[in-house]
């Protein structure tokens, strides 16, 4: 670990970070900043690496953090994922209707409230263990696990498809 | 993620999905799923929304990598954000060294410590009185009591000796010690090993203050602070896993 990593290494998380970046901006030129940024800032701090472990925890655990402090710089008001663990959060928007509009699972997936799609999508898409994913989000185990779990219900009852032959309605 | 016995909770379904159980706790989960299987239609649904949201995943990947996002591209802005920052360090240094050749030729009292490493002689006096493993303590720590007075006395500070016990040191003892700002002293401690760490304390000719620093120096690793009345450095053997602890440990001591 006390090489500097190698080109190649980093360039494999690229898609990956790219992926995660829009699904956190929805724009495709500010994600693709964040994951300039990112890389920036990796190659000038690999040395950290050594107590991080591996690579791609790491990554997305700088991307994630540069996004944050970008938030907590543009847009002061709104900032903040909630971190209880409690509250049940409003689906972002709250129609019946737009689950027939649902075209995919990822449409599903960016309704949910942030906190849950975040956690949901490093640990679904991305591949994730839970303990990496706290460490990113930097918030405990438990929270992860909750967030989870409520963020796979609701995009379950979003998603309501026939297969299960489940039809719970969202409220 | 979930303890690994008791009844099967939430936590073990979302682990048992994402496959982060150890195979102990999986074959319990998959005999509840047999025995309840509407939570494993559940469990189904929520795998297959996974699987879907991976491929739609892969399909939002369509757009073209951008040149700015290759490593060759990332290597170059990197290399010229540092030499950017390069030139303001460098700028920066200039100020500082004319700021110093200033001073030195307008100091009346021109010491030659400014040219010597913080601590150096902390390092000295560690491989001349703690380093021999018999240890040349001036005074043995039976004697704890006259070691102070006497080191007191000669700082002309009260002074503690660190108890650095709960470490797993024994205290040997401590000498008198001429630094190169005036009277020092030195508190010498041996780990289980028979490697010595030391604490070394003195007198400042300038009240200087700074914060935790540290520096190697060959074999020999230091960590020091100045507080305006004593310098202080904790010396060991730069392999010794014990130094940085025992530097935690005087640091609060001497606060």
């Amino acid at each position: 670990m006390f090489s500097r990593i190698s080109d190649s290494e980093l360039e494999r998380h690229i898609p990956a970070l790219r992926r995660f970046a829009w699904s956190l901006t929805r724009d495709h030129d500010q994600a693709d900043d964040l994951v300039q940024d990112a890389l920036l800032k990796a190659v000038s701090r690999w040395a950290q690496l050594r107590q991080t472990g591996s690579v791609r925890p790491w990554l997305f655990q700088i991307l994630f953090n540069i996004f944050r402090a970008g938030r907590r710089k543009s847009r002061p008001d709104e900032i903040d994922m909630p971190t209880d663990t409690d509250r049940d959060h409003p689906i972002a928007t709250g129609h019946l209707d737009d689950r027939i509009a649902l075209r995919s699972a990822l449409d599903g997936l960016l309704r949910l409230p942030e906190d849950q799609r975040v956690v949901l999508e490093l640990v679904a898409i991305e591949g994730l263990t839970y303990d990496e994913v706290s460490r990113i989000v930097g918030v405990p185990l438990g929270t992860v696990m909750s967030r989870l779990s409520r963020g796979r219900s609701k995009l379950r009852e979003l998603l309501d498809t026939p297969a299960t032959g489940q039809l719970r309605r969202v409220k | 993620m979930s303890d690994s016995t008791g009844p099967i909770g939430e936590d073990d379904l979302q682990s048992y999905v994402d496959n982060q159980l150890d195979p102990d706790r999986r074959r319990d989960v998959e005999a509840y799923l047999t025995i309840n299987p509407d939570t494993r239609q559940g469990l189904a649904a929520i795998a297959a929304d996974g699987a879907a949201l991976g491929r739609d995943a892969d399909e939002r990947l369509s757009s073209p990598m951008p040149t700015r996002l290759r490593m060759t591209e990332i290597r170059r802005t990197s290399r010229s954000n540092s030499i950017i920052q390069l030139k303001q360090v460098t700028a920066g240094l200039v100020l500082v060294a004319l700021g110093t050749l200033i001073g030195a030729t307008f100091s009346t009292q021109a010491t030659n410590r400014g040219q010597r490493a913080p601590m150096a002689d902390a390092v000295s006096a560690h491989r001349v009185f703690a380093k021999s493993p018999e240890g040349s303590v001036e005074i043995d720590g039976t004697k704890r009591v006259i070691l102070l007075s006497r080191i007191a006395g000669h700082l002309g500070h009260d002074i503690a000796i660190p108890d650095l016990s709960r470490l797993g040191l024994t205290f040997l003892g401590g000498r008198l010690l001429a630094s190169d700002e005036g009277p020092g002293g030195i508190f010498v401690y041996a780990e289980n090993n028979g490697q010595r760490i030391a604490v070394y304390v003195k007198t400042l000719a300038d009240g200087r203050r700074s914060l935790f620093g540290s520096r190697q120096d060959g074999d020999v690793i230091a960590y020091y602070w100045f507080d305006g009345r004593l310098g202080y450095a904790v010396t060991g053997q730069s392999d010794s896993t014990l130094v940085t602890h025992a530097a935690e440990l005087v640091r609060v001591t001497y606060q």
